[in-house]
Protein backbone atom coordinates (compact mmCIF):
# COMPACT_ATOMS: atom_id res chain seq x y z
CA UNK A 1 0.00 0.00 0.00
CA UNK A 2 0.77 3.22 -1.03
CA UNK A 3 0.53 6.03 1.64
CA UNK A 4 -0.32 10.41 1.35
CA UNK A 5 1.50 11.87 4.18
CA UNK A 6 0.31 15.41 4.58
CA UNK A 7 2.12 17.91 6.24
CA UNK A 8 1.09 20.84 8.04
CA UNK A 9 2.44 23.84 9.39
CA UNK A 10 0.42 26.19 11.49
CA UNK A 11 0.76 28.42 14.36
CA UNK A 12 -0.12 26.46 17.85
CA UNK A 13 -3.04 28.11 18.28
CA UNK A 14 -5.18 26.06 15.35
CA UNK A 15 -2.91 22.63 16.14
CA UNK A 16 -6.24 21.71 17.95
CA UNK A 17 -8.64 22.44 15.03
CA UNK A 18 -5.89 20.92 12.54
CA UNK A 19 -5.56 17.88 14.31
CA UNK A 20 -9.40 17.34 14.78
CA UNK A 21 -9.32 18.27 11.03
CA UNK A 22 -6.95 15.17 9.98
CA UNK A 23 -8.44 12.73 12.15
CA UNK A 24 -11.60 13.45 10.62
CA UNK A 25 -10.65 12.85 7.08
CA UNK A 26 -9.92 9.52 7.89
CA UNK A 27 -5.85 9.77 9.48
CA UNK A 28 -5.24 7.21 12.05
CA UNK A 29 -3.50 9.20 14.26
CA UNK A 30 -1.17 12.62 13.51
CA UNK A 31 2.56 13.27 14.91
CA UNK A 32 3.24 16.33 16.03
CA UNK A 33 6.36 18.40 16.67
CA UNK A 34 7.43 21.86 17.59
CA UNK A 35 6.30 24.41 19.77
CA UNK A 36 4.97 27.32 17.77
CA UNK A 37 4.53 27.44 14.78
CA UNK A 38 3.67 23.37 15.32
CA UNK A 39 4.19 20.58 12.32
CA UNK A 40 1.17 18.10 11.98
CA UNK A 41 1.59 15.10 9.81
CA UNK A 42 -0.97 12.51 9.07
CA UNK A 43 -1.26 9.85 6.68
CA UNK A 44 -4.24 8.51 4.39
CA UNK A 45 -3.81 5.54 2.29
CA UNK A 46 -3.46 6.00 -1.35
CA UNK A 47 -6.76 4.67 -2.29
CA UNK A 48 -9.44 5.95 -4.91
CA UNK A 49 -10.93 8.23 -2.51
CA UNK A 50 -7.92 10.07 -1.80
CA UNK A 51 -7.75 13.40 -3.50
CA UNK A 52 -12.50 14.51 -2.81
CA UNK A 53 -10.45 13.58 0.94
CA UNK A 54 -7.44 16.10 -0.03
CA UNK A 55 -9.92 18.31 -1.39
CA UNK A 56 -11.76 18.46 1.59
CA UNK A 57 -9.27 18.99 3.83
CA UNK A 58 -7.92 22.10 2.04
CA UNK A 59 -11.29 23.92 2.04
CA UNK A 60 -11.95 23.30 5.75
CA UNK A 61 -8.45 24.34 6.65
CA UNK A 62 -9.21 27.62 4.65
CA UNK A 63 -12.30 28.61 6.51
CA UNK A 64 -10.22 28.42 9.70
CA UNK A 65 -9.61 31.91 9.86
CA UNK A 66 -13.62 31.99 9.94
CA UNK A 67 -13.77 30.29 13.22
CA UNK A 68 -11.37 33.03 14.94
CA UNK A 69 -8.32 30.42 14.42
CA UNK A 70 -5.22 31.17 12.40
CA UNK A 71 -5.13 29.77 9.03
CA UNK A 72 -2.39 27.18 8.51
CA UNK A 73 1.37 28.42 7.01
CA UNK A 74 2.43 25.71 4.84
CA UNK A 75 0.85 22.48 3.89
CA UNK A 76 2.48 19.96 1.78
CA UNK A 77 1.72 16.24 0.68
CA UNK A 78 4.09 13.56 -0.25
CA UNK A 79 3.55 9.69 -1.52
CA UNK A 80 5.16 7.52 1.06
CA UNK A 81 5.93 3.56 0.32
CA UNK A 82 4.86 1.01 2.30
CA UNK A 83 7.76 -0.17 4.46
CA UNK A 84 7.63 -3.23 7.11
CA UNK A 85 7.09 -0.32 9.69
CA UNK A 86 7.09 -2.91 12.34
CA UNK A 87 10.69 -3.96 11.62
CA UNK A 88 12.25 -1.59 9.92
CA UNK A 89 13.21 -0.34 13.48
CA UNK A 90 15.82 -3.26 13.92
CA UNK A 91 18.15 -1.83 11.26
CA UNK A 92 19.34 0.08 13.78
CA UNK A 93 20.91 -2.92 16.12
CA UNK A 94 23.77 -5.10 14.76
CA UNK A 95 26.22 -7.57 16.99
CA UNK A 96 28.38 -5.14 18.58
CA UNK A 97 31.66 -6.60 19.64
CA UNK A 98 32.52 -4.05 22.85
CA UNK A 99 36.51 -4.98 24.52
CA UNK A 100 38.22 -8.25 24.14
CA UNK A 101 35.68 -10.78 25.22
CA UNK A 102 31.98 -9.60 24.86
CA UNK A 103 29.37 -9.30 22.33
CA UNK A 104 26.03 -7.39 22.06
CA UNK A 105 23.57 -9.30 20.30
CA UNK A 106 19.89 -8.92 19.51
CA UNK A 107 17.77 -11.91 19.52
CA UNK A 108 17.01 -11.60 15.83
CA UNK A 109 20.17 -11.90 14.55
CA UNK A 110 22.94 -14.10 13.98
CA UNK A 111 26.60 -13.71 15.23
CA UNK A 112 29.17 -15.46 13.04
CA UNK A 113 32.02 -13.69 14.03
CA UNK A 114 34.86 -14.99 16.87
CA UNK A 115 33.61 -17.65 18.32
CA UNK A 116 35.74 -16.99 21.62
CA UNK A 117 33.59 -13.57 22.20
CA UNK A 118 30.99 -14.43 25.27
CA UNK A 119 27.33 -13.20 24.11
CA UNK A 120 25.15 -11.50 25.67
CA UNK A 121 21.52 -11.41 24.14
CA UNK A 122 20.12 -8.36 24.24
CA UNK A 123 16.69 -6.64 22.94
CA UNK A 124 16.82 -3.18 22.55
CA UNK A 125 14.07 -2.09 24.58
CA UNK A 126 12.81 1.01 26.86
CA UNK A 127 15.05 0.49 29.67
CA UNK A 128 18.91 2.28 29.67
CA UNK A 129 21.43 -0.18 28.30
CA UNK A 130 21.97 -1.67 24.91
CA UNK A 131 25.47 -1.19 24.36
CA UNK A 132 25.51 1.64 22.08
CA UNK A 133 26.31 4.52 24.66
CA UNK A 134 29.76 5.08 26.05
CA UNK A 135 29.00 5.06 29.03
CA UNK A 136 27.76 1.58 29.04
CA UNK A 137 30.85 0.53 26.96
CA UNK A 138 33.21 1.86 29.33
CA UNK A 139 31.56 -0.56 32.24
CA UNK A 140 31.58 -3.16 29.91
CA UNK A 141 35.56 -2.96 29.27
CA UNK A 142 35.78 -2.52 32.71
CA UNK A 143 34.19 -5.20 33.75
CA UNK A 144 36.20 -7.67 31.42
CA UNK A 145 39.56 -6.57 33.16
CA UNK A 146 38.09 -6.57 36.91
CA UNK A 147 35.57 -9.38 36.86
CA UNK A 148 37.09 -12.55 38.56
CA UNK A 149 35.77 -15.96 38.26
CA UNK A 150 33.71 -16.66 41.21
CA UNK A 151 33.28 -13.52 42.67
CA UNK A 152 30.09 -11.68 44.03
CA UNK A 153 29.60 -8.90 41.88
CA UNK A 154 26.65 -5.83 42.33
CA UNK A 155 25.02 -3.78 39.91
CA UNK A 156 23.52 -0.52 40.99
CA UNK A 157 21.07 1.35 38.20
CA UNK A 158 20.89 -2.05 36.24
CA UNK A 159 19.08 -0.88 33.54
CA UNK A 160 18.24 -3.31 30.90
CA UNK A 161 20.58 -5.70 33.18
CA UNK A 162 23.74 -5.38 30.35
CA UNK A 163 26.23 -5.15 33.08
CA UNK A 164 25.09 -7.55 35.25
CA UNK A 165 24.42 -10.30 32.05
CA UNK A 166 28.28 -9.00 31.12
CA UNK A 167 29.52 -9.55 34.64
CA UNK A 168 27.82 -13.05 34.65
CA UNK A 169 29.58 -14.44 31.65
CA UNK A 170 32.73 -13.22 32.46
CA UNK A 171 32.67 -15.67 35.09
CA UNK A 172 30.94 -13.86 38.75
CA UNK A 173 29.17 -16.40 40.37
CA UNK A 174 26.92 -14.11 42.23
CA UNK A 175 25.48 -11.47 40.82
CA UNK A 176 23.30 -8.46 42.66
CA UNK A 177 21.36 -6.25 40.67
CA UNK A 178 18.54 -2.94 41.24
CA UNK A 179 17.20 -0.25 39.76
CA UNK A 180 15.37 2.80 41.45
CA UNK A 181 12.32 2.23 38.78
CA UNK A 182 10.23 -0.78 38.48
CA UNK A 183 9.94 -0.77 34.78
CA UNK A 184 13.91 -1.57 34.38
CA UNK A 185 14.02 -4.49 37.09
CA UNK A 186 11.27 -6.39 34.98
CA UNK A 187 12.91 -5.55 32.29
CA UNK A 188 16.63 -7.03 33.33
CA UNK A 189 14.31 -9.91 34.46
CA UNK A 190 13.36 -10.67 31.54
CA UNK A 191 16.88 -10.25 29.90
CA UNK A 192 18.41 -12.21 32.56
CA UNK A 193 15.91 -15.02 32.05
CA UNK A 194 16.40 -15.03 27.71
CA UNK A 195 20.38 -15.48 28.72
CA UNK A 196 20.05 -18.57 31.44
CA UNK A 197 21.35 -16.83 34.08
CA UNK A 198 18.55 -16.87 36.48
CA UNK A 199 20.75 -18.85 38.68
CA UNK A 200 23.64 -16.34 38.74
CA UNK A 201 21.89 -13.58 38.64
CA UNK A 202 18.99 -11.73 40.96
CA UNK A 203 17.65 -9.00 40.18
CA UNK A 204 16.44 -6.94 43.38
CA UNK A 205 14.04 -4.71 44.95
CA UNK A 206 15.92 -1.85 46.82
CA UNK A 207 15.58 -3.02 50.08
CA UNK A 208 16.23 -6.93 49.29
CA UNK A 209 19.35 -5.50 47.37
CA UNK A 210 20.37 -3.66 50.48
CA UNK A 211 20.81 -7.10 52.56
CA UNK A 212 21.63 -9.14 50.14
CA UNK A 213 24.28 -7.22 48.44
CA UNK A 214 27.02 -7.61 51.24
CA UNK A 215 30.93 -8.47 50.94
CA UNK A 216 31.05 -8.30 47.46
CA UNK A 217 34.32 -8.07 45.57
CA UNK A 218 33.03 -5.22 42.60
CA UNK A 219 30.27 -2.90 42.50
CA UNK A 220 29.44 -1.35 39.54
CA UNK A 221 27.28 1.65 38.82
CA UNK A 222 26.56 3.38 35.71
CA UNK A 223 24.34 6.61 36.64
CA UNK A 224 25.40 9.92 37.41
CA UNK A 225 27.55 12.22 39.45
CA UNK A 226 25.12 13.55 41.75
CA UNK A 227 23.96 9.91 42.63
CA UNK A 228 27.67 8.47 42.72
CA UNK A 229 28.46 10.88 44.71
CA UNK A 230 25.70 9.71 47.42
CA UNK A 231 26.63 5.99 46.41
CA UNK A 232 29.92 6.37 47.91
CA UNK A 233 29.95 5.44 51.47
CA UNK A 234 27.81 2.87 51.56
CA UNK A 235 29.42 1.12 48.14
CA UNK A 236 32.32 0.81 50.59
CA UNK A 237 30.86 -0.80 52.85
CA UNK A 238 29.54 -3.32 50.60
CA UNK A 239 32.87 -4.10 49.58
CA UNK A 240 35.35 -6.66 50.58
CA UNK A 241 39.00 -5.61 51.46
CA UNK A 242 40.38 -5.27 48.02
CA UNK A 243 37.33 -5.54 46.47
CA UNK A 244 36.69 -3.19 43.29
CA UNK A 245 34.13 0.11 42.61
CA UNK A 246 33.02 0.84 38.92
CA UNK A 247 31.67 4.30 38.98
CA UNK A 248 30.69 5.44 35.56
CA UNK A 249 28.14 8.53 33.98
CA UNK A 250 30.43 11.21 35.31
CA UNK A 251 31.04 13.73 32.86
CA UNK A 252 34.54 15.04 32.81
CA UNK A 253 34.18 18.53 34.73
CA UNK A 254 32.40 15.69 37.54
CA UNK A 255 35.11 14.00 37.94
CA UNK A 256 37.29 15.89 40.62
CA UNK A 257 34.71 15.75 42.83
CA UNK A 258 34.29 11.95 42.57
CA UNK A 259 37.69 11.56 42.60
CA UNK A 260 37.62 13.41 46.10
CA UNK A 261 34.92 11.89 47.55
CA UNK A 262 36.38 8.19 46.92
CA UNK A 263 39.57 9.22 48.57
CA UNK A 264 37.69 10.89 51.63
CA UNK A 265 35.32 7.45 52.14
CA UNK A 266 39.13 5.68 52.00
CA UNK A 267 39.11 4.12 48.43
CA UNK A 268 42.23 3.78 46.46
CA UNK A 269 41.62 5.62 43.23
CA UNK A 270 43.18 2.99 40.62
CA UNK A 271 42.93 4.49 37.13
CA UNK A 272 40.32 6.49 35.23
CA UNK A 273 38.88 5.80 31.64
CA UNK A 274 37.40 8.53 28.85
CA UNK A 275 35.04 7.59 26.29
CA UNK A 276 33.70 11.11 24.67
CA UNK A 277 32.44 13.05 27.85
CA UNK A 278 32.15 10.54 29.89
CA UNK A 279 34.53 8.71 32.56
CA UNK A 280 34.79 5.68 34.58
CA UNK A 281 36.30 5.27 37.32
CA UNK A 282 38.08 2.37 39.14
CA UNK A 283 38.81 2.22 42.86
CA UNK A 284 39.69 -0.37 45.29
CA UNK A 285 38.66 -0.67 48.91
CA UNK A 286 41.96 -1.39 50.77
CA UNK B 1 21.81 6.12 33.74
CA UNK B 2 23.82 8.60 32.18
CA UNK B 3 21.04 9.58 29.51
CA UNK B 4 20.66 12.37 27.03
CA UNK B 5 17.39 13.20 24.69
CA UNK B 6 17.75 12.82 21.20
CA UNK B 7 14.12 13.55 20.43
CA UNK B 8 10.73 14.35 21.67
CA UNK B 9 8.01 13.32 19.73
CA UNK B 10 4.27 13.46 20.59
CA UNK B 11 1.47 11.82 18.91
CA UNK B 12 -1.85 11.57 18.94
CA UNK B 13 -3.23 8.32 18.53
CA UNK B 14 -6.57 5.96 19.27
CA UNK B 15 -6.40 4.39 22.54
CA UNK B 16 -5.32 0.54 22.81
CA UNK B 17 -5.19 0.18 18.67
CA UNK B 18 -1.82 1.36 18.04
CA UNK B 19 -0.08 -0.40 14.96
CA UNK B 20 3.16 -0.04 13.12
CA UNK B 21 0.90 1.76 10.31
CA UNK B 22 1.94 5.24 9.72
CA UNK B 23 2.11 7.34 11.61
CA UNK B 24 3.47 5.66 14.92
CA UNK B 25 5.77 2.94 12.44
CA UNK B 26 6.78 5.80 10.23
CA UNK B 27 7.43 8.05 13.13
CA UNK B 28 9.23 6.51 15.33
CA UNK B 29 11.17 4.09 12.83
CA UNK B 30 14.20 6.15 11.91
CA UNK B 31 14.55 6.61 15.72
CA UNK B 32 15.42 2.86 16.03
CA UNK B 33 13.24 2.63 19.22
CA UNK B 34 11.86 -0.73 19.99
CA UNK B 35 8.70 0.02 18.27
CA UNK B 36 6.31 -3.34 19.11
CA UNK B 37 7.68 -2.61 22.59
CA UNK B 38 6.37 0.84 22.62
CA UNK B 39 3.08 -0.23 20.59
CA UNK B 40 2.65 -3.04 23.02
CA UNK B 41 3.16 -0.71 26.18
CA UNK B 42 0.95 2.25 24.63
CA UNK B 43 -2.04 -0.15 24.46
CA UNK B 44 -1.73 -1.86 27.90
CA UNK B 45 -1.94 1.81 29.26
CA UNK B 46 -4.98 3.06 27.16
CA UNK B 47 -6.38 -0.06 27.21
CA UNK B 48 -9.12 1.55 29.80
CA UNK B 49 -9.77 4.48 27.75
CA UNK B 50 -10.55 2.83 24.18
CA UNK B 51 -12.68 5.05 22.22
CA UNK B 52 -10.79 7.81 22.83
CA UNK B 53 -7.66 9.37 21.23
CA UNK B 54 -4.78 9.69 23.75
CA UNK B 55 -2.20 11.45 22.70
CA UNK B 56 1.45 9.66 24.04
CA UNK B 57 4.74 12.15 24.18
CA UNK B 58 7.45 9.69 23.67
CA UNK B 59 10.91 10.91 24.93
CA UNK B 60 14.06 9.07 22.97
CA UNK B 61 17.49 8.86 23.83
CA UNK B 62 20.62 8.81 22.86
CA UNK B 63 21.50 4.49 23.15
CA UNK B 64 17.74 4.27 21.78
CA UNK B 65 15.72 3.58 24.57
CA UNK B 66 13.01 5.83 25.42
CA UNK B 67 10.37 6.66 28.19
CA UNK B 68 6.42 7.68 27.57
CA UNK B 69 3.82 9.59 28.90
CA UNK B 70 0.35 9.88 27.92
CA UNK B 71 -1.76 13.33 27.54
CA UNK B 72 -4.72 14.92 28.35
CA UNK B 73 -7.72 13.96 25.39
CA UNK B 74 -7.52 16.63 22.15
CA UNK B 75 -9.90 19.44 21.93
CA UNK B 76 -12.02 18.14 19.78
CA UNK B 77 -12.28 14.67 21.87
CA UNK B 78 -13.69 16.60 25.20
CA UNK B 79 -15.86 18.92 22.34
CA UNK B 80 -17.68 15.41 21.49
CA UNK B 81 -17.87 13.76 24.57
CA UNK B 82 -19.57 16.94 26.30
CA UNK B 83 -22.22 16.70 23.34
CA UNK B 84 -22.02 13.17 23.66
CA UNK B 85 -21.73 12.96 19.34
CA UNK B 86 -19.39 10.60 17.38
CA UNK B 87 -17.55 13.02 15.32
CA UNK B 88 -17.65 16.87 13.81
CA UNK B 89 -19.69 17.86 10.59
CA UNK B 90 -18.31 17.53 7.39
CA UNK B 91 -20.14 20.94 6.22
CA UNK B 92 -19.28 22.94 9.72
CA UNK B 93 -20.81 26.17 7.98
CA UNK B 94 -24.51 24.77 7.37
CA UNK B 95 -24.79 21.16 9.47
CA UNK B 96 -24.26 22.28 13.63
CA UNK B 97 -24.26 19.20 15.26
CA UNK B 98 -24.53 20.73 19.05
CA UNK B 99 -24.37 23.58 20.93
CA UNK B 100 -21.56 24.32 23.86
CA UNK B 101 -22.36 26.47 26.91
CA UNK B 102 -19.45 28.89 27.82
CA UNK B 103 -19.78 27.24 30.76
CA UNK B 104 -18.40 24.47 29.15
CA UNK B 105 -15.94 25.87 26.58
CA UNK B 106 -14.11 26.96 29.66
CA UNK B 107 -14.40 23.58 31.36
CA UNK B 108 -12.43 21.90 28.23
CA UNK B 109 -9.93 24.94 28.31
CA UNK B 110 -8.97 24.75 31.48
CA UNK B 111 -8.68 20.69 30.99
CA UNK B 112 -6.57 21.40 28.33
CA UNK B 113 -4.53 24.74 29.47
CA UNK B 114 -1.41 22.52 30.27
CA UNK B 115 -1.04 21.30 26.59
CA UNK B 116 -2.04 24.11 25.00
CA UNK B 117 0.42 27.07 24.12
CA UNK B 118 -2.33 29.59 25.85
CA UNK B 119 -0.72 32.09 27.92
CA UNK B 120 -4.03 33.01 29.93
CA UNK B 121 -7.78 31.29 30.31
CA UNK B 122 -9.30 33.90 27.46
CA UNK B 123 -6.59 32.68 24.75
CA UNK B 124 -7.20 28.60 25.73
CA UNK B 125 -11.20 29.79 25.57
CA UNK B 126 -10.54 31.39 22.37
CA UNK B 127 -8.56 27.90 21.00
CA UNK B 128 -11.28 25.72 22.24
CA UNK B 129 -14.05 28.17 21.07
CA UNK B 130 -12.59 27.76 17.52
CA UNK B 131 -11.84 24.07 17.33
CA UNK B 132 -15.47 23.77 17.99
CA UNK B 133 -16.98 25.80 15.86
CA UNK B 134 -14.56 24.29 13.09
CA UNK B 135 -15.98 21.04 13.70
CA UNK B 136 -19.96 22.24 13.27
CA UNK B 137 -20.31 23.20 16.92
CA UNK B 138 -22.36 26.09 17.81
CA UNK B 139 -21.08 28.00 20.63
CA UNK B 140 -23.71 30.05 23.15
CA UNK B 141 -22.69 33.76 23.61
Amino acid sequence: MQWAEIVIETPAESAEAVTALLLEIGCQGVAETGGDPRTLTGFLPDAEDLLPRLDDLDDRLARLTDYGLSAPLNISYRHVEDTDWANEWRRHFKPLEIGRRLVIKPSWETYEGDPQRLVIELDPGMAFGTGTHPTTALCLEALEDYVTPGSVVADIGCGSGILSLAAARLGAAQVHATDIDLLPRQIARENVARNRLLEQITVHEMEAFDAAARGCDLVVANIIASVILELIPPVYARLKPGGVFIACGIVDERLPEVLESLAQAGFAVRETRSREVWRAVISARP
Amino acid sequence: MAKKVTAVVKLQIAAGKATPAPPVGSTLGPYGINMMEFIKGYNERTASMVGSIVPVEITIYEDRSFTFITKTPPAADLIKKALGIERGSDKPNTNKVGTLTRAQIAAIAEQKMPDLNANDIDAAMRIIEGTARSMGVRVEN
